[in-house]
């Protein structure tokens, strides 16, 4: 008790000193937790946002049509399908989707998308989309042929609500074929490589046009009630699907995705674990500087029949002092900012070009797990002992003799 | 009794090209209740001589032999102990540990014994009262005068209930009253409790209190009166 209560004051003689040592590594917490948390923040959103705008949990296509999205590859039988899965507790919803590729034109422009035909009210249990309408509805009026294009395509046709496109695609017998739709809404997701790929129209419409039957899917989308569980998830989907569709969930679709998550942490411990390799030299030479000014207190504390061991425990509990009382303050103040950020979002739109470019949203809200604090502080721990070494074999050399006889 | 005993004690600093023979042959013995003023001339082996009677230096050739003990053939951590335990020190410079408040310093070595809590603070108490710093047990060493300072350390030495007290040059630093008075209280504690004080030191009013002198000169004893 003594040791530490000697180790303690000790730590507050040169104040200055000691403050901006720990200033530092209260300021290397903020900087590494923060960024921690933006990252896992923004990648978990963008995979929340891939989830719910784009892939859902997992996608049921017919064998060959990942690989060749041919308009004949068609699951058969999907509303039975559909029941099948909807009949799987941990299922929230599912979508009878069907997708060709089109030239969507206006009087201005053409570009190429994936049309797709959705049931409104099926696709709105497993997407999100319906609330990134900014102008419009998603489906609300009983009309024909109506579109949803995004803001981004929107902007590239010069076209608006109730404007008039032209979309030509080939039919069920390879025929070309071709249909005017109007703009009965404009979505924007923030990731603008699926804005500028998809646009929606109702199922029946694209049935008809088609002429594919109203039993058939290109892709069955499917919602769980949480993200949990993924893999056993997937097993019940394929377990109750027959031989002909692949099944796969959002890790198999968007495997760059699913690693970029992995990867992030795995690189933000190496952040953080660089940040603290880095201020154990800060440490270290506080400490060794510290041990230097009191070598003839040391040598008298030996002199008197404090052991090695007892010395050691004593620049041991400095150098704990000196460290963890930064990293805490570090972590505080990191966890207010997450909290704060994370409630209110940090605005990044000067540079939402570039975030949308990669499917990232301009407001980030940063997150960090429990986990990664313990993690930091056992990191925090092992490098205050790690830096407590140089010092401790400064201290421990000394011979009390030499050092009280040359002062 | 006999408490100390050095046989052929030797001391030989080789680190430049001219080895330097510190201590040369010294056999001394000194017994218990003694209280004993080892002078000489800078240089003429009075710190070396102390520091390997308190187990601080080890000799080159000889033993010193403590209370029976031989104390060169314990390893350090014996060594360290042993101090902990028989030998209690008065430095020049005071030494105190600034952190801690006079009481705190006098019970750190009693908590180094490991000595339970109660009785640590009551010596504690005790031990400034006889030093005359019954009023100044929760100041720290900067808020006293040297005197004070070296008083604590007195204190100190004598909390951990020694064997016997070196004294390297203790009052060199201090100012007449402040020298006659921690001589007064070394002198009757010698007196009352029979706690051995063995000082190195140039200062004539020491030497004037001591009822032993040992005079060294190139690390020989040139002459040793009893007064």
């Amino acid at each position: 008790m003594e040791i530490i209560k000697i180790a303690w004051r000790n730590l507050w003689r040169n104040k200055v000193r000691s403050l901006i040592v720990i200033m530092a590594v209260c300021l290397g917490m903020i900087g590494g937790g923060f960024s921690t948390a933006l990252m896992i923040g923004a990648v978990n959103k963008r995979i929340e946002t891939a989830i719910g705008n784009e892939t859902a949990h997992v996608q049921v296509n017919k064998k060959g049509y990942v690989d060749n999205p041919d308009i004949n590859l068609l699951i058969d039988n999907a509303k039975e399908q559909s029941e099948k899965y909807l009949n799987i507790d941990e299922v929230q919803g599912v979508s009878c989707r069907l997708i060709v590729n089109a030239m969507m034109s206006s009087t201005r422009n053409a570009t190429g998308v994936n049309l797709v035909g959705v049931n409104p009210k099926n696709e709105k249990q497993i997407s999100s989309l319906y609330t990134k309408i900014e102008n419009g509805d998603f489906f609300e009026e009983e009309k024909r042929n109506q579109i949803i294009i995004s803001k981004k395509l929107a902007e590239e046709l010069n076209a608006d609500i109730r404007t008039k496109l032209v979309l030509s695609f080939q039919d069920i017998d390879g025929v070309l074929t071709g249909a005017s739709f109007r703009v009965s809404g404009i979505y924007h997701t923030g990731n603008n490589m699926f804005d500028q790929a998809n646009v929606f129209v109702r199922r029946s419409d694209l049935e008809r046009l088609t002429g594919i039957s109203n039993n058939s899917a290109h892709e069955i989308a499917i919602l769980f009630t949480d993200n949990d569980d993924l893999k056993e998830r997937t097993a019940k989907i394929s377990s109750v699907s027959p031989e002909s569709v692949t099944v796969r969930n959002w890790e198999e679709i968007m495997p760059d995705l699913s690693m970029m998550s992995a990867m992030t942490e795995q690189f933000l411990s190496y952040l953080v674990a660089i940040i603290l390799f880095a201020l154990a030299f800060g440490i270290i030479n506080t400490m060794l500087m510290a041990v230097l000014e009191r070598r003839k207190e040391i040598g008298m504390l030996m002199a008197l029949g404090m052991n090695r061991k007892k010395i050691r425990r004593m620049i041991t509990w400095e150098t704990l002092f000196l460290t963890t009382i930064g990293s805490v303050a570090g972590l505080c103040i990191n966890q207010l900012l997450v909290w704060y950020f994370g409630t209110y979002g940090l605005d990044l739109s000067s540079y939402s070009e570039g975030f949308a470019s990669f499917g990232f949203e301009a407001v980030m809200y940063p997150e960090i797990s429990g986990m990664f604090y313990i993690q930091i502080v056992g990191l925090v721990i092992i490098t205050a002992l790690v830096s407590a070494i140089f010092p401790i074999r400064r201290a421990v050399r000394m011979n009390p003799a030499d050092v009280l006889r040359t002062e | 009794m006999k408490i100390i005993e050095t046989k052929i004690l030797h001391k030989i600093y080789d680190e430049t090209a001219v080895p330097v023979h510190a201590v040369n042959g010294i056999d001394l013995s000194i017994e218990q209740g003694e209280f004993t003023a080892i002078v000489g001339p800078s240089g003429s082996g009075k710190t070396t001589l102390l520091n390997m009677l308190g187990g601080l230096d080890t000799p080159t050739e000889g033993e010193v032999i403590i209370d029976g003990i031989n104390i060169g053939k314990l390893n350090q951590k014996q060594v360290t102990n042993f101090r902990l335990k028989n030998i209690g020190f008065v430095f020049q410079a005071y030494n105190l540990i600034p952190v801690l408040t006079a009481k705190e310093n006098v019970e750190f070595i009693m908590q180094l014994q490991k000595r339970n809590k109660r009785e640590r603070e009551q010596r504690a108490i005790e031990m400034l009262q006889a030093v005359g710093l019954g009023d100044r047990v929760n100041s720290r060493p900067s808020k006293l005068s040297g005197g004070q300072q070296q008083r604590v350390a007195v204190a100190r030495a004598l909390a951990s209930k020694p064997k016997f007290i070196l004294a390297d040059e203790p009052t060199a630093n201090l100012d007449s009253a402040s020298t006659s008075n921690l001589l007064d209280i070394m002198q009757e504690l010698n007196k009352k409790e029979n706690i051995t004080f063995i000082f190195s030191t140039h200062d004539q009013r020491v030497v004037d209190k001591a009822r032993r002198i040992i005079t060294i000169d190139d690390g020989k004893i040139k002459s040793d009166v009893r007064v």
